[in-house]
């Protein structure tokens, strides 16, 4: 990463009053935190700006440590890829980005829902066979480096 | 009856259909965006499910979403308000193969009528008077000579167009062409249709519309006609119903034309047949197969509930009314209260309602979803309120709708109470004697002399 793009971040913190930052594009992942920033603060302050990251954890509600998966589609969940196969995770799975979480099954299509982040599954929030809405949220994952599975 | 509406809309309209099912006893199921979660319809209706972000492409017009929605709260039947889904017969013929009844006309009078060329051309085809033109030009060539034909100044219209957009004037050959291509580019952009047509430009119109409703018995009902002059750009600021300038023998002229159409074209549920008037020449302009907004001042002076017409129609149910000429007493006007700045020119001013005060009394009737600390979001139309009055005559329904104006306090955003208030006090107004672009005039007249100053 350039220096010039560091300070683009840097600035939008400045320039916004933020004092925790998180980036990811692809591969790319930053993490920004200014020393008065406490961890555990509820920070719901909305942001309107459209970025092309993928749904799921846009915005980090951090109530706890914890990153939000959200549903990007409205549909029903299902935790295993046929009724009577074993579910793709439970709590205290380990993922990857990539891992394969569950299903949304929208009109007859069944959507699999991967990971983009790497952690420990803390919660699963919905039921297996439930409907769920756009934005829904599903797992709460615990945050660590690149696990092996 | 129905059991299970799936509302696609947002907005006064949204808590317009919420109340309607209310009224019918049956459940409202709302779908919204994520910028509407806070929203009064979404608040009120029995069950909700988010659809999407902010943006209306990946929310109210993201079609899979909304069948995704229909379908995991079992819905029988959507009402698609206005705007948004409620004219895409693509959206309907996908409702009726998923045995979703579609509270509206059919896909093919959706498609028919959506094609405003099409339009044309059917209703000249029946023997009823259009605007002289000529429909379904592509060549540049041709059409100046059409448009040389017809006579200057000629208004030029996209075909899959409609609500007042891809529309400009020419008043000279050299502007045509400029005009021409402009409008093309345009429409391919903003319809998906670079195909145009030509009208005769009518000096100082009226814009005067005839309210239908129609069951699927085949029993046409129209209404009496509604004055929507005053516009600005193409959209609709104030309307009043009946027209100041509408006699009669005119009215039930311009009724046996709206049924005659109706009736040929086997419609169904409430639509609006729109004319232009020029002196007492009344020609047909377009056909909006939906509810309108400005609906509230036809059911004030005939006591209808149209959006719940509307529901008992897609039910299978007859319409509970001897007349075809549906009868009326006294006289509606409406005033679109939008968030934006007149002074601004008509900037749209979202943000937070800091102080609301609605008026009330008799003969006023508010149709919102705004409430006090409300944020407007910048992400759909400004309005915010439909503000209605009634009167045993015309003078009695203005000076109703000034009282309403002078007690409706919105503070925190821009709003066009001022404005309308100026427009209601203006002699051109009172005597009834306004037309279409007269609004712009007086605007434009306004702002010079306020820079004269």
């Amino acid at each position: 990463m350039e220096p010039e793009e560091l300070k683009k971040y840097v600035d939008f913190m400045k320039e916004n009053g933020l004092s925790y930052l998180e980036v990811r594009k692809g591969d790319f992942y930053l993490i920004l935190q200014t020393e008065n920033h406490i961890i555990s603060e509820a920070s719901s302050k909305k942001s309107y700006i459209e970025s092309k990251t993928p749904l799921s954890n846009q915005e980090n509600n951090r109530s706890s440590d914890y990153i939000e998966i959200k549903s990007p589609l409205i549909g029903t969940f299902y935790r295993a890829p046929s009724p009577h196969a074993p579910p793709f995770v439970e709590v205290g799975s380990a993922i990857n980005s990539g891992t394969t979480l569950c299903i949304v099954e929208a009109m007859k299509v069944m959507n699999e829902m991967k990971s983009d982040c790497s952690g420990i599954i803390r919660k699963i929030l919905v039921e297996n066979g439930s409907p769920v809405e756009y934005g829904q949220v599903l797992f709460l994952i615990e945050p660590v480096a690149r696990q092996e599975t | 009856m129905l059991k299970r509406v799936f509302v696609a809309n947002r907005g006064e309209i949204a808590l317009r259909i919420i109340r309607a099912c209310r009224d019918l006893g049956i459940t409202s199921i709302i779908g919204y965006s994520e910028a509407d979660k806070d929203s009064l319809p979404v608040n009120l209706a029995d069950e909700k499910i988010c659809i999407g972000p902010a943006s209306p492409l990946e929310s109210y017009l993201n079609i899979p979403s909304i069948l995704s929605a229909m379908d995991v709260m079992h819905v029988d039947s959507v009402h698609p308000g206005y705007g948004f889904l409620s004219e895409n017969p693509f959206f309907v013929e996908i409702c009726n193969s998923s045995r979703i009844t579609f509270i509206g006309p059919s896909a093919d009078n959706l498609r028919l009528m959506g094609n405003k060329s099409e339009a044309r051309r059917t209703v000249s085809k029946n023997r009823l008077p259009v605007v002289p033109g000529v429909d379904n030009l592509v060549d540049i060539e041709d059409a100046c000579k059409q448009a040389k034909k017809i006579g200057f100044p000629v208004m030029i219209k996209a075909s899959a167009g409609g609500g007042g957009r891809g529309m400009r004037v020419a008043r000279n050959q050299d502007e045509f062409r400029i005009h021409w291509s402009a409008c093309q580019q345009e429409a391919k952009i903003a319809f998906d249709n670079p195909s145009l047509y030509i009208e005769k430009f009518i000096e100082r119109p009226r814009h005067i519309e005839i309210q239908v409703l129609a069951d699927e018995k085949g029993n046409v009902f129209v209404f009496p006609e509604r004055d929507c002059s005053l516009q600005r750009r193409h959209q609709k600021l104030i309307e009043e119903t009946p027209s100041p300038v509408v006699d009669v023998y005119i009215r039930k002229k311009l009724q046996k034309i709206a049924r005659k159409i109706c009736k040929v074209i086997n419609y169904t549920s409430a639509g609006t047949i729109e004319f232009l008037m020029g002196g007492r020449y009344a020609f047909f302009m377009e056909m909006n197969t939906r509810i309108q907004v400005e609906h509230p001042i036809t059911e004030m002076i005939t006591n209808f509930d149209l959006v719940k017409s509307q529901i008992e129609i897609a039910s299978g149910e007859k319409i509970p009314y001897r007349h075809n000429f549906v009868g009326f007493t006294g006289h509606s006007i409406e005033c679109r209260i939008n968030a934006e700045d007149p002074e601004k020119n008509f900037l749209p001013s979202p943000g937070k309602i800091k102080k609301l005060i609605l008026p009330g009394g008799p003969g006023i009737r508010v149709d919102t979803h705004i409430y006090q600390d409300y944020i407007i979001p910048p992400y759909y139309d400004s309005l915010i309120a439909k503000l209605i009055s009634y009167g045993r005559t015309r003078e009695e329904a203005i000076a109703r709708m000034q009282r309403a104006l002078q007690e409706m306090k919105v503070d925190g955003v821009a709003t066009t109470i001022d404005f309308y208030k100026k427009v209601l006090e203006h002699p051109v107004f009172q005597s009834g004697r306004y037309y279409v672009g007269w609004l712009e005039k007086i605007q434009e007249d306004s702002k010079n002399s306020g820079k004269n100053q």
